[in-house]
């Protein structure tokens, strides 16, 4: 159950430095509850700093930071016992198997033992898990590991969830699965914070996305509201001869970017703007078309314009 | 072929190697104690065998006095000069082990050829230390007769020779074994974590999948636990010689490092074979660890084999650091190569059959 | 608050539960360092398996009463281990190292020693070391004095009258073992509790613990029972074997077992902060090694450390193992190794268990995890 008027995170002027090194610079947002927010950066650009700090791994150089209006500084305890984590490296006892593993974090969150056990099977049960739940993590597969790491993060009804990476390193059919769980916890009212650098996860998931870069907030909005800031529509043409008419393109009014490479035309246009006939007409004036491709901006492209790099880089 | 060989065991060493010195952590946990155990060793070199006494002279006369001055003189103690009274406070406060009395008629009885006896009080727990002040005692009281020259009623005394031309003090010659007991353990667990670890984080995939010959790949994880396990132990020498406790000289430098090399060579491919047979660290730390410690002790440890049993004496010939002990005594000590053909033979053929047990232990694990 | 304490409870036994479970899953290690301290009682209790007595080959060249005299003082001097030979064997003994010294006693000792002229006794020593060497040059001399003074008490009328303050000598293993028990359970106590700590930093299992709502308490002390339990299983295993096989029988059955839990307390705390510290497991490791060997010549393990220089005696006090052999000494011999008492001695122990366990939880209230 959430309290919907109080903010699940809010982050206020935070900075976390390491030496003369700073991570986090003067981060400040809100995760409102319910909600599944996306955390995207290239590497080292913080988000995992973030979250740390979060979840009370890593005290802030300065700055606030309340978690369901606990303030992390004084309340860690109260913080802690509503946050549910998935690490990136599962922090599994891989010598161990599922079911005690599950144990042991029953245990540590103080799950009534009446209650454990019941609790325990559901959870697998969640995550397809149950007739392996006597085997050992070492011998599961990564998807499997996943899922256990995510069953476990479940198991004390935590009203916040952060998973760093969900499906990383998993198969598809894995990856599917587990994105219809963290789904099914927004509708079960739980607020999930997501760190990843798979753009269709961030797509698929997510209601609201912060790109962060070198420590500091770069943008903030919904998917879409940030492809829209982006540009309109993505015109990519393919001609049989090199495009020689790129000065005229990028002067007519409503194009926002034009890149050409060899043969490919790529055309970024306004939002707001109908100017994708103009694109076609002059190119085929130019020379003879090959395929023409008309999208929206992707978020790698948003990514790429906010930031200078590619998710992945 | 050959080249391919040297080319492949080069960037296996440097690659070990390159990781290893990523972990000072390491290289300090295993050369600090051996420094550690040498320094304390020789702060404690003054006590050993010399216990510390409280001597009580009630006699006022001339053989009173000298015989106080033969206990003295003999230097088997670390004397104080008490009365009864502080003697026994001595005593009581385990400050002394033993309170020597020349009774006040010590002269008197001696004069009038009457038997006359040193009192010893001695706190008898430990009978090392016991045994030491049975012993150091007559030694004075001899030392006293033997004072009075050709007038002492002794005729019998000792004439010693020495099997070796110096002296080496108790910690001096616990420098060698303390080397051999680092050698084997820093070849055991560096080798054998090396070659575990590429298991445990999957690593091998990276060398097994490679062209590389399997032979190359132990020859190479091989030499890497012999060079840092080499440098350590010619750290700790070189330690050792700047503070003077060890000598060797000239061409016995390049025999003590030569049997140093070998005992480096034999811990690290006893290592590699452990860890290709266990593949995960644990495991290779615990056995790592019970082969060098019983390969240390059963070759004698820091003591001499000639006290041990006989049936420990049998064992301590088939056990390979008894050879390196030997040999380095030789060298170090004593600026000799007496059989050192023999020692080399057996640290180079225990060698071989590990590196060839370990050669074995990767190619039966090419299965992965 | 009976609830808040009877959760951490929990956390306690659950965490003690986790360790000891995943130490069953690595049996190979973990019967390996259930068996380091009764390894280590044994090897190197054959380091001290034949005492101090010097193996030495006697060549009698003369049979008469005297020399055969000299033959039993030297038996009786506590310092030799005799064996007589021919010249030949004896200088086949001492080449190859089987004894360390030959004492040749001449062809006229008996003619010589009658007429009262003076007569040498050679004393050739494989001088490898001057611990045993010098033994051996007091021995000798020993040797002539009690000859003489049995053969010719007029000539000859000093002798020693010795008191001791014990009733019977302890002999070198039953002292020694004790002192042995002690750093065996160091070792397989560090070994055990820091292996534990460091491999949660190392598979980064801390967080798991970290994030959690337990407190650092808890999680200390839940640790530090997991290898307590396993330690006691290698405890039980050593005191076993010097009691029954080496045959050292306390004095004070309840000062043993009392003493060696507050061992394990102690070692299995600095264990767990080790490995806290380090956070991976090869330095942890070498360092239970490494750690222990130092300490045991630097506390008093062969004898009282008031008789040792006195650099070496300020050290020794620094750390517990020198108060834990002191009372392990007294529960076993009843001897009094220091002045501080029964009481005081404990008491020292008790409080670097206490501040110990402070520092632990310390240290994992203050552990980040690194990015």
């Amino acid at each position: 159950m959430t309290n919907s008027n109080v903010a699940s995170i809010e982050m206020v002027h935070l900075v976390k430095r390491f030496g003369n090194f700073t991570a986090v610079d003067d981060l400040s947002l809100t995760v409102e509850p319910g909600e599944i927010f996306g955390l995207l950066g290239p590497n080292g650009s913080g988000k995992t700093t973030t979250v740390n700090m979060i979840s009370g791994l890593s005290a802030p150089t300065s700055g606030q930071v309340h978690v369901m209006g606990h303030d992390l500084r004084t309340q860690t305890r109260q913080v802690r016992q509503i946050l549910g984590s998935v690490p990136q490296e599962t922090a599994l006892y891989e010598e161990l198997s599922a079911w005690t593993n599950l144990d042991f974090h029953a245990d540590l969150f103080g799950i009534p033992s009446q209650e454990k056990k019941a609790r325990i099977e559901s959870m697998l049960d969640l995550v397809g898990l149950t007739d392996r739940k006597d085997s050992r993590v070492s011998d599961y597969s990564g998807g499997m590991k996943r899922r256990l790491a995510l069953a476990r993060a479940l198991l004390h009804d935590p009203q916040l969830v952060y998973l760093d990476e969900p499906t990383l390193g998993v198969d598809v059919q894995s990856r599917r699965a587990i994105w219809d769980y963290i789904l099914a916890l927004r509708q079960q009212g739980k607020t999930v914070l997501i760190t990843t650098n798979y753009l269709e996860e961030a797509q698929e998931l997510c209601s609201r996305i912060a790109i962060i870069d070198h420590g500091r907030l770069v943008a903030l909005d919904t998917p879409e509201e940030l492809k829209q800031q982006f540009g309109g529509s993505v015109v990519e043409i393919e001609t049989v001869e090199p495009f020689g008419m790129l000065a005229e393109l990028r002067a007519l009014p409503g194009i926002k970017d034009a890149q050409l490479e060899d043969q490919f035309l790529k055309v970024t246009t306004q939002s707001g703007t109908n100017v994708v006939p103009q694109v076609i007409n002059l190119a085929a004036q130019c020379c003879e078309i090959r395929d023409i491709n008309i999208r929206e901006p992707n978020l790698d492209e948003v990514f790429l314009h906010l930031t200078g790099t590619a998710l992945r880089d | 072929m050959i080249l391919n060989f040297l080319r492949t065991t080069w960037f296996i060493l440097r690659k070990d190697l390159q990781i290893w010195l990523r972990q000072p952590a390491n290289i300090g946990a295993t050369i600090v104690p051996a420094l550690v155990v040498l320094f304390i060793q020789a702060l404690g070199a003054q006590a050993v065998g010399r216990s510390p006494v409280a001597l009580v002279v009630d006699d006022a006369g001339v053989q009173g006095a000298l015989i106080a001055q033969a206990i003295s003189n003999a230097d088997v103690f670390r004397l104080q000069e008490d009365n009864a009274a502080q003697a026994q406070v001595a005593l009581k406060n385990l400050d002394v082990v033993a309170i020597v009395t020349i009774p006040a008629d010590f002269t008197a009885r001696l004069q009038a050829h009457q038997p006359t006896q040193v009192d010893v009080t001695v706190n008898n727990l430990n009978l090392d230390l016991t045994n030491d002040i049975r012993r150091a005692v007559p030694d004075a009281v001899t030392q006293y007769y033997l004072a009075q020259g050709d007038a002492s009623p002794i005729k019998v005394t000792m004439n010693e020779s020495d099997l070796r031309q110096r002296d080496i003090q108790l910690f001096q010659y616990a420098v060698l074994p303390t080397i051999v007991l680092l050698l084997i353990i820093s070849g055991l667990i560096t080798g054998g974590l090396a070659t575990a670890r590429e298991w445990e984080t999957s690593t091998v995939k990276e060398l097994l999948l490679s062209p590389a010959p399997s032979h190359a790949v132990i020859a190479g994880k091989v030499l890497a636990g012999f060079v840092t396990s080499f440098l350590l132990g010619v750290l700790v020498l070189a330690v050792a010689y700047l503070l003077g406790w060890i000598y060797p000289q000239g061409i016995y430098w390049l025999t003590t490092l030569l049997i140093v090399a070998l005992i480096a060579l034999l811990g690290s491919s006893l290592g590699v074979t452990i860890g290709a047979a266990f593949q995960r660290i644990q495991p290779v730390i615990g056995v790592s660890m019970f082969i060098a410690l019983y390969l240390f002790f059963l070759s004698g440890g820091i003591s001499v084999l000639a006290f041990e049993p006989s049936w420990l004496q049998s064992i301590a010939a088939f056990i390979p650091l008894t050879y390196g002990n030997h040999a380095l005594q030789m060298a170090v000590f004593y600026n000799s190569a007496d059989l050192l053909g023999r020692d080399v033979l057996v640290l180079a053929l225990f060698s071989l059959v590990a590196l060839f047990l370990g050669s074995m232990a990767i190619n039966r694990q090419s299965k992965y | 608050m009976f609830n808040e304490l009877g959760y951490q409870l929990r956390v306690v036994w659950a965490c003690a539960k986790k360790d000891f479970q995943a130490a069953l899953t690595d049996r190979l290690f973990t019967v390996l360092s259930l068996f380091v301290p009764v390894n280590l009682l044994i090897l190197m209790s054959l380091f001290v398996l034949a005492g101090s007595n010097a193996p030495t080959a006697v060549v009698m060249e003369d049979q008469g009463p005297y020399a055969q005299a000299f033959y039993q003082a030297m038996s009786q001097a506590h310092s030799f281990r005799l064996q007589i030979t021919s010249a030949a064997e004896a200088e086949h003994l001492i080449t190859a190292g089987q004894t360390v010294a030959v004492v040749t006693i001449p062809t006229d000792f008996d003619a010589r020693v009658k007429q009262n002229q003076p007569v040498q006794v050679d004393v050739k020593i494989n001088n490898l070391n001057t611990d045993f060497t010098n033994d051996i040059r007091r021995a000798i001399p020993l040797s002539i004095t009690s000859f003489y003074a049995k053969a010719f008490p007029n000539l000859v009328s000093v002798s020693v009258q010795e008191h001791d303050l014990y009733i019977h000598d302890t002999d070198y293993i039953p002292y020694l073992g004790v002192s042995i028990l002690v750093i065996a359970l160091m070792m397989g106590g560090l070994l055990q509790s820091g292996t534990a700590a460091a491999k949660e930093w190392e598979n980064q299992t801390i967080k798991e613990l970290l994030l959690s709502p337990a407190s650092r308490w808890a999680i200390t002390v839940g640790k530090m029972l997991g290898s307590f339990i396993l330690s006691l299983g290698s405890t039980i295993i050593v005191l076993l074997v010097l009691i029954v096989f080496v045959g050292v029988v306390p004095e004070n059955w309840g000062e043993v077992l009392g003493f060696t839990l507050l061992s394990l307390v102690i070692f299995n705390t600095v264990g767990t902060l080790l490995g806290t510290a380090i956070k991976t497991r090869q330095p942890v490791i070498a360092l239970s090694i490494g750690i222990s060997l130092p300490l045991f010549f630097l506390s008093g393990a062969f004898g009282p450390i008031s008789f040792s220089t006195p650099v070496l005696q300020i050290i020794a006090k620094i750390f517990p193992v020198y108060y834990q052999i002191v009372v392990l000494q007294h529960a076993f011999h009843g001897f009094a190794l220091n002045t501080y008492g029964l009481w005081g001695n404990t008491l020292i122990l008790v409080g670097y268990a206490v501040v110990l366990i402070i520092l632990m939880a310390a240290a994992l209230q203050r552990a980040t995890v690194s990015h």
